[in-house]
């Protein structure tokens, strides 16, 4: 191989080694400029998403803001109890049914697994009367206007008084 | 070594096309399948390394080419957007409102009928004022008025207090 030769290989070769490290460096720098428009992308769309998602729930609570005002006033609170058990007494001495509360407390609400139990408002009631007195008060219980349930429920007759004994609770979900 | 098909290649004289077409013929040859058996030829590795490195780079021209273009096509094309729905189930709201709405009304209706009635008509074991010699066998419901007024007439406890339908 004579020098001329040699000198035309080793330029050819640099040549080479140029254009193609030029092309591997291009390339690269595509790639990376790919992937971080890619990663552009799904954050655009992902904060497109939330936007959307947050507005979606915007107008939601904008066009439900008075049904959930009015289902919460359908949850007893804690400064509403003491209204609640006196209109209850006041509504038992109306009808004509002896009252006696056996039990007013609330159970804390708990948290498990990311399930939210709230507050319960206990409030076990023995009441006598007559049979149509009572019958009024176990209606009016029944219809207290919130979110409740009656646990128990017992009624015994005293057939020499001719008197009605019942015993029940009521459990109240309280206001979160 | 040097071939012996291949013209002469020195210094002075230039290679001319039919000379590179010669040298290219003679590298792509094949005598009825029977291969070059001479081991370099420098015009072949010469011609063989141009190729190799033109398709390299052709290669990598179309690849970068074509790579650019889908990124492109991706910068134009629209940032697809995956909408949540929220739920909320309003015929379940609508209900549970109006049976709460229901019983308020009951509610208050009972508590209205309850208001209505006379206090005066209503009276306790504690109010009520029955002479001790009268049977009486409710102690809840009967009215003092009414007792008071049938007293000299009756004659049994059934009579002066009467019972609610069961």
């Amino acid at each position: 191989m004579i020098q001329r030769t040699k000198t035309t290989f080793g330029f050819a070769v640099l040549y080479s080694v140029f254009f193609i490290g030029g092309l591997a460096v291009v390339a690269y720098i595509i790639t990376i400029q790919g992937s971080q428009l890619e990663a552009a992308k799904e954050s655009i769309a992902e904060q497109s998403a939330k936007n959307a998602a947050y507005q979606n729930v915007m107008q939601l609570l904008d066009s439900s803001a008075a049904a959930r005002t009015e289902l919460s006033s359908y949850f007893i609170s804690e400064k509403d109890t003491i209204t609640f058990m006196s209109e209850l007494e006041t509504a038992a001495n109306t009808i004509g049914v002896t009252l006696n509360t056996t039990q007013l407390s609330i159970v804390p609400g708990t948290s498990k697994n990311g399930v939210t139990t709230p507050a319960v408002l206990m409030i076990g009631v023995h009441f006598t009367g007559g049979e149509s007195a009572v019958k009024k008060y176990i209606q009016l219980l029944e219809n207290v206007p919130y979110h409740k349930s009656l646990p128990n429920f017992s009624i015994t007759m005293d057939t020499t008084a001719d008197v009605w004994n019942v015993t029940t609770s009521l459990r109240l979900t309280m206001k979160p | 070594m040097e071939c012996d098909n291949v013209a002469p290649f020195n210094n002075e004289t230039m290679i001319e096309t039919k000379d590179i077409t010669k040298m290219v013929a003679h590298i792509v040859r094949r005598d009825k399948g029977i291969p070059d058996t001479n081991i370099m030829h420098p015009m072949r590795e010469w011609v063989v390394g141009l190729a190799v490195v033109f398709l390299l780079v052709a290669g990598g021209v179309v690849f970068n080419i074509i790579m650019y273009q889908s990124y492109s096509e991706a910068l134009s094309a629209p940032v697809t957007v995956t909408e949540t729905v929220v739920p909320y189930k309003a015929a379940v709201v609508a209900q549970a409102i109006t049976h709460y709405q229901t019983e308020r009304t009951r509610y208050k209706s009972l508590l209205g009928t309850v208001s209505a009635l006379p206090q005066s008509a209503v009276t306790s074991t504690e109010e009520r004022e029955i002479p001790s010699d009268m049977p009486v066998m409710s102690t809840t419901t009967a009215t003092t008025t009414a007792i008071k007024a049938t007293v000299p007439e009756a004659t049994s406890s059934t009579d002066m207090v009467p019972r609610p339908a069961r």
